[in-house]
Parts: structure tokens; C-alpha cells; sequence
């Protein structure tokens, strides 16, 4: 049983990489599509399914590999060596954003599915949607980027 | 076909697509405003090198990210504080903060486009010159700004004698 769940934790760490980015894609395509003059509610919605989705999948795989693998064999390896603060610091800061992300991404959801009809009528409407999508990408980029960061501490 | 081979193969592939769509997108772009108008074929062929230069960076976005995972199951991770690779980092986010920027008028157009043309090159002259990693990260993002400002002057004059 445990070697089993060993042998699964890199696909579950490439998973969640690439799932995410995925995520912070579908995202910032939302985000585009918003910022056109005339958006196209298909895309809209299709890119904020992409990206709610991809957020969950990508929270859960994370979190599975950070409880069952990163706080017992990698976080101590980073707090040994040359950069601590990559735990401290990036990887603290991870833990707390992570839980924003799959709540943005599913109100974005819901934002896009309930008053995307009514997108063109209400600019406001629309401009803060935009703005949630900018935050939710904004967080999402951190996060890929972060994750480098603390992967690179892993020496 | 191993996995390393594969992601190189997707990574190149995804930076021809960008510097070939940048390439292209300023070209067309000058052909099209020569007359003053942008009629629906030249907006067309923009859109489809938009289309293109979309495709080049999601490839070139998941491929490289690939080859990070790689690099961190292969242990080989000092790669990951390689100044070079923080340059192609900061230079892909240049590009889709400049379209954001573009989008929504806020960067004038020369120099959006100039954003736009030099962060491809750069990154794919970053990409091949394993040497630049010497200079460090500060001294590679100074040439890249010094770079933008010569292309953009570079692109203005060959806008001049062209169009107008």
C-alpha cells in the first residue's frame, strides 16, 4: 500500500504542475475574453469550466503530495539547506493563496454562467468579472512560480 | 522517443510558432495599415497569426514547465536558480502582460509591439546561448530593455519609409 502510494507521487506532482498551468491558461484566456468589446459567451464559458476544474484538480493533487510526501521528506531537505526561505517564505505563502484559488475559479464559474448574458448590457458587470479573472490569474502565476522556487531549493 | 527529446522537440516547436507569428504579425500589420485601412482579409490573415503565436506559447508555457518537472525528478534541480532560465520566465510574463496592455490601451502601440517582437527573440537567443547565464540575471534583463527601445526605434523607422 505504501509503495504504491510512493510509485504514484511524481505522476501526482506533474499532474498538479501541469493541471495548474492549464488552469492559470483557462484563466487568463477568460480574462482576455472579458477585456474584448464583444466577448464571446462560448468561450467565456467554456474557458471559466477549463479553468474551475483545472484549479480543483489541481488543488487536490497538490494537497494529497504536500500531506502525504512534502512535509515529511522535502520540507526538511529545504529548511537544511542553502535556501530555507523557499519553505518559509514561498512555500508558506503557497499554502495560504492555495486555498483562494479553487473559490475564484468557481465563482468565476457561476459569475460567467449566471450573467454572462448580460455582459454586453452591464460593463460594470463585465469589468469586474475581468478584474476577479486578473486576481485569479495574478495568484495563479505566483503559484507556478513559486513552485519552481521551491522545487530549485530541493538540493 | 524519450521524454527530455519530446519536451525539447514541443519547446522548439512552440518558440517557432512565437517568433514566427511575431514575425509575421508586424509584417502583415505594416502591409495592412499602408493604405490606411484594414479591410476584412488582412484582418483575417492578423487574426490567424494571433491564432498562431497563441498556440506557440502554450507550447512553449507546458513544455518548459515539463522540462522543469524533468530537471526536479532527475535531481538535476540548480537548473532551476539558473539566471537564464529566470530571464525566459520574466520575458514569457512580458509577453502576456503586453497583450493584456494592448487589450486594453494602456501601453501605446510602438512600444507594445516592440514588447512583443524583442521578448520573442530574446527568448529565443536565450534559449540557444547557454553562455548567457554568466552574465546573471540583472545584466541579461538590462540588454533586454536596451534591446526593446532599439527595436522599437528600429520598427518606427522601417514604419516610416514604408507606410508613410
Amino acid at each position: 500500500m505504501l509503495n504504491n502510494m510512493i510509485a504514484i507521487l511524481p505522476q501526482l506532482l506533474i499532474a498538479h504542475v501541469i493541471i495548474g498551468l492549464i488552469g492559470v491558461m483557462s484563466s487568463y484566456a477568460l480574462l482576455m475574453g472579458l477585456l474584448k468589446r464583444k466577448a464571446s459567451l462560448g468561450f467565456l464559458k467554456g474557458a471559466a469550466w477549463l479553468a474551475a476544474i483545472s484549479y480543483i484538480i489541481a488543488w487536490f493533487t497538490g494537497g494529497y503530495y504536500y500531506i502525504v510526501f512534502y512535509g515529511k521528506a522535502i520540507k526538511p531537505v529545504i529548511k537544511a539547506g542553502a535556501y530555507p526561505w523557499a519553505h518559509s517564505f514561498f512555500m508558506e505563502t503557497k499554502e495560504h493563496l492555495f486555498l483562494f484559488l479553487p473559490i475564484l475559479a468557481i465563482t468565476l464559474f457561476v459569475l460567467v454562467i449566471r450573467c454572462g448574458v448580460a455582459f454586453d448590457t452591464h460593463s460594470n458587470l463585465k469589468k469586474n468579472t475581468a478584474l476577479v479573472a486578473a486576481i485569479t490569474t495574478a495568484i495563479g502565476v505566483f503559484m507556478a512560480l513559486a513552485g519552481v522556487v521551491i522545487s530549485g531549493a530541493v538540493r | 522517443m524519450d521524454w527530455h527529446t519530446f519536451l525539447i522537440i514541443t519547446h522548439i516547436i512552440g518558440t517557432v510558432f512565437g517568433v514566427g507569428g511575431a514575425t509575421f504579425a508586424e509584417v502583415f500589420y505594416l502591409k495592412s495599415i499602408k493604405d490606411g485601412d484594414i479591410d476584412s482579409t488582412e484582418s483575417s490573415f492578423l487574426k490567424t497569426t494571433y491564432f498562431i503565436l497563441r498556440i506557440g506559447i502554450i507550447l512553449l508555457v507546458l513544455s518548459g514547465f515539463g522540462l522543469l518537472i524533468l530537471n526536479r525528478l532527475e535531481g538535476a534541480t540548480q537548473y532551476l536558480y539558473n539566471p537564464r532560465l529566470w530571464a525566459k520566465l520574466t520575458l514569457t510574463l512580458v509577453i502576456v502582460v503586453n497583450a493584456i496592455l494592448l487589450e486594453i490601451r494602456l501601453i501605446p502601440i510602438w512600444l507594445g509591439f516592440s514588447l512583443s517582437f524583442t521578448s520573442w527573440y530574446a527568448a529565443l537567443v536565450l534559449g540557444l546561448w547557454r553562455g548567457a547565464s554568466a552574465a546573471g540575471y540583472v545584466t541579461i534583463m538590462l540588454w533586454y530593455i536596451i534591446a526593446v527601445f532599439v527595436v522599437a526605434f528600429i520598427l518606427g523607422a522601417i514604419k516610416k519609409w514604408y507606410v508613410e
